[in-house]
C-alpha cells in the first residue's frame, strides 16, 4: 500500500507556507475563527486503520475505515495531510501524503478513498448548498471507489447517471426510505446489493461509494449532513386562536354564565316594572 | 482503538452559528461538486524526519463515529414519535418537521394534537445538541399537549419515545417566557454542545387581530 513519493517537491518549499509543527489546527471552539473551514473526514478505505496528521499535528489515531469524524475547524489555505497505518515504525513513509486547499467559511468533507491505481487519496466535497432551501431534504452520492462510473437510482429517481471517483450527484427528495441500486453506467450486472436508505426530513443523507471494482469490494458508507445554522427556524408560531377555557368550570360561569344571568335579571326587572301611571 | 473526546459546543455546524461562519446561503444551487483544486492536487511532499506516526498527545484527537448503513438506519430510528409531559398533558404523537422555506418559521402541524420535532436538529439519544419539540398552545379552538406547558414543575420527568421503541427520559430544568421576536435561536436550535430537550409553545398576550400570541414558552430539560 505504500505510495511512491515524488522527490522533486522539497519539504523546505512547503515549509515556507506551512511551517511543520505549527499548531494551526484546533478542535476546540475557543480558538475558532469566523473564516475557518469546518472539515469532516470520512474514511472509505477498508483494511486501512490510520494515524492521520494535519500539518504535522496528529489529529486521528487508529482511525478505522467506515467511520466519520466530528468536524474540525481549520484555517483556510493549503494544508498537508499524511496518513500511516497505525503502529507503523517511526520514520516510515506515509501511505497518503497530500496537500489540500480549504476555502474559508465553507463546510467540507474530506473523503479518504482509492484513486484509479487503487492507492489511498483524499477528495474534498463541499457540504454547503446540498439542500436547496432551509426546509429541503436531499439524497447525495459521492465517489471514493476505484471503479468505472456507475448509475445510482433511488426508487424511481436517478441520483447520478455516471458516478465516478471524486464526483457527486445531488437530488432534492421527499423524506422516506428508498431502495438505492447501483449499475455500471455502461451496462452489465451490478456488484453492489440494493440497500434501503432512510432519508430524514430536513437534512442531506450522503452515500459514499467505496472499495474496488476489481476486487469486487464496492459498497457504501453514509453520512448525515445537517443544514447550516442559518437555516434554523426564525420563529415558532405555536398558537392559532385563543386558548379555549371550556375545561375550566369557574371561568365558564364567569365568562358565559354571568352575562346570561345579568340579561335574565334585566328581563325579569322589565317584566315586573310597574306600568307608568 | 478510536480515542473519543467530549463533543464541544462549537464543533459541528453551530460553529457557524456561534461564530457567524455559517452565513453561507442555504439557497444556493445544489450539486456544487467537489472542489477540484484540492481533489486533484498532485503534491506529495517528501517525508521528513519529524513526521512520524507515533502518537504523543491525544487531548486534541478527533472523535469519530460509525458511518455504516446500519449506523445510518439506527440514527434514523431514533427520531421521536411520542412525548409525555406528566402532570400537564396526555401522551402526544410527534411528527418530523422542518423550517418553512417561505416564512422561515418552524413548519407546524395544522392540529393542536400533534407535536412537531425540528428534524434538522438532534434526535433523542444523540450525544450532542438539542431535541426541539414544539406544539400549538391552541389551534382553531382546540387545546393540545402543550397548552399547560408553562405550568410544568422543575424536575418533572419528560419521556420521549423513539421510532425504535427506545424511551429517553429528561428532567425539566427551567421554564421561561420570552417575546417571540427575541427567540434565542443560537441556544434553542443547537446541533452541538450538551444534549438537551427543549419544549416550545406560545404564551403571553393574545392578539385577536393576528390570532397570535406575543411570547414563546420554552421548557428546557436534560437527560437523566
Amino acid at each position: 500500500m505504500s505510495r511512491p513519493l515524488p522527490a522533486l517537491i522539497g519539504a523546505g518549499l512547503l515549509s515556507v507556507a506551512l511551517p511543520l509543527g505549527a499548531s494551526v489546527v484546533t478542535a476546540t471552539p475557543a480558538a475558532a475563527a469566523p473564516g475557518d473551514t469546518v472539515l469532516t473526514v470520512v474514511h472509505g478505505v477498508r483494511g486501512f486503520v490510520a494515524d492521520v496528521r494535519l500539518d504535522d499535528k496528529l489529529v486521528l489515531s487508529g482511525f478505522a475505515p467506515e467511520r466519520v469524524t466530528d468536524p474540525l475547524e481549520v484555517p483556510p489555505g493549503e494544508h498537508r495531510v499524511q496518513a500511516w497505518p497505525t503502529g507503523a515504525a517511526p520514520g516510515t513513509a506515509p501511505v497518503l501524503d497530500q496537500v489540500i486547499n480549504l476555502v474559508g467559511g465553507e463546510h467540507v468533507t474530506a473523503g479518504i478513498g482509492l484513486d484509479q491505481d487503487g492507492k489511498p487519496t483524499i477528495t474534498l466535497f463541499k457540504d454547503d448548498g446540498l439542500l436547496a432551501d432551509s426546509g429541503s431534504t436531499a439524497l447525495v452520492v459521492r465517489g471514493l471507489a476505484d471503479a468505472d462510473p456507475v448509475k445510482v437510482v433511488a426508487g424511481d429517481r436517478t441520483i447520478s447517471d455516471a458516478l465516478g471517483g471524486a464526483q457527486q450527484g445531488v437530488q432534492q427528495i421527499a423524506p422516506g426510505t428508498y431502495p438505492v441500486s447501483v449499475q455500471p453506467a455502461n451496462g452489465g450486472p451490478s456488484t453492489v446489493p440494493t440497500a434501503d436508505i432512510p432519508v430524514v426530513a430536513g437534512r442531506a443523507v450522503v452515500l459514499y461509494l467505496i472499495g474496488s471494482q476489481q476486487d469486487n469490494t464496492l459498497g457504501w458508507v453514509a453520512q448525515s449532513v445537517l443544514p447550516n445554522a442559518s437555516s434554523a427556524p426564525l420563529r415558532i408560531d405555536t398558537g392559532f386562536g385563543e386558548v379555549p377555557t371550556a375545561g375550566d368550570a369557574t371561568t365558564t360561569v364567569l365568562v358565559l354564565g354571568l352575562p346570561t344571568a345579568l340579561l335574565a335579571a334585566v328581563a325579569l326587572r322589565r317584566r315586573h316594572r310597574p306600568l307608568p301611571a | 482503538m478510536i480515542r473519543r473526546r467530549p463533543v464541544g459546543p462549537a464543533l459541528v455546524l453551530s460553529a457557524g452559528l456561534l461564530t457567524g461562519c455559517g452565513a453561507a446561503s442555504s439557497s444556493t444551487a445544489a450539486s456544487p461538486g467537489p472542489t477540484s483544486s484540492a481533489a486533484s492536487s498532485p503534491a506529495a511532499p517528501a517525508p521528513v524526519a519529524s513526521a512520524t506516526p507515533s502518537p504523543t498527545d491525544d487531548s486534541d484527537l478527533l472523535d469519530s463515529a460509525p458511518a455504516t448503513l446500519d449506523a445510518l438506519r439506527a440514527s434514523e430510528a431514533r427520531r421521536p414519535v411520542a412525548v409525555l409531559v406528566p402532570g400537564v398533558a396526555q401522551p402526544a404523537m410527534v411528527e418530523a418537521r422542518t423550517t418553512d422555506p417561505v416564512g422561515g418559521g418552524l413548519d407546524l402541524p395544522d392540529s393542536a394534537a400533534a407535536v412537531a420535532w425540528w428534524a434538522s436538529g438532534a434526535a433523542p439519544g444523540t450525544a450532542a445538541g438539542s431535541v426541539v419539540l414544539a406544539a400549538h398552545v391552541s389551534f382553531d379552538g382546540q387545546t393540545g399537549p402543550f397548552t399547560r406547558l408553562a405550568q410544568v414543575d422543575p424536575g418533572t420527568r419528560v419521556v420521549v419515545t423513539s421510532a425504535d421503541g427506545s424511551a429517553h427520559t429528561y428532567a425539566v430544568q427551567s421554564t421561561r417566557s420570552a417575546p417571540k421576536t427575541a427567540l434565542d435561536r443560537a441556544e434553542l436550535f443547537r446541533t452541538t454542545g450538551p444534549p438537551a430537550l427543549v419544549l416550545v409553545t406560545c404564551g403571553g398576550a393574545y392578539d385577536r387581530r393576528t390570532h397570535s400570541f406575543a411570547d414563546n414558552v420554552v421548557v428546557t430539560a436534560v437527560p437523566v
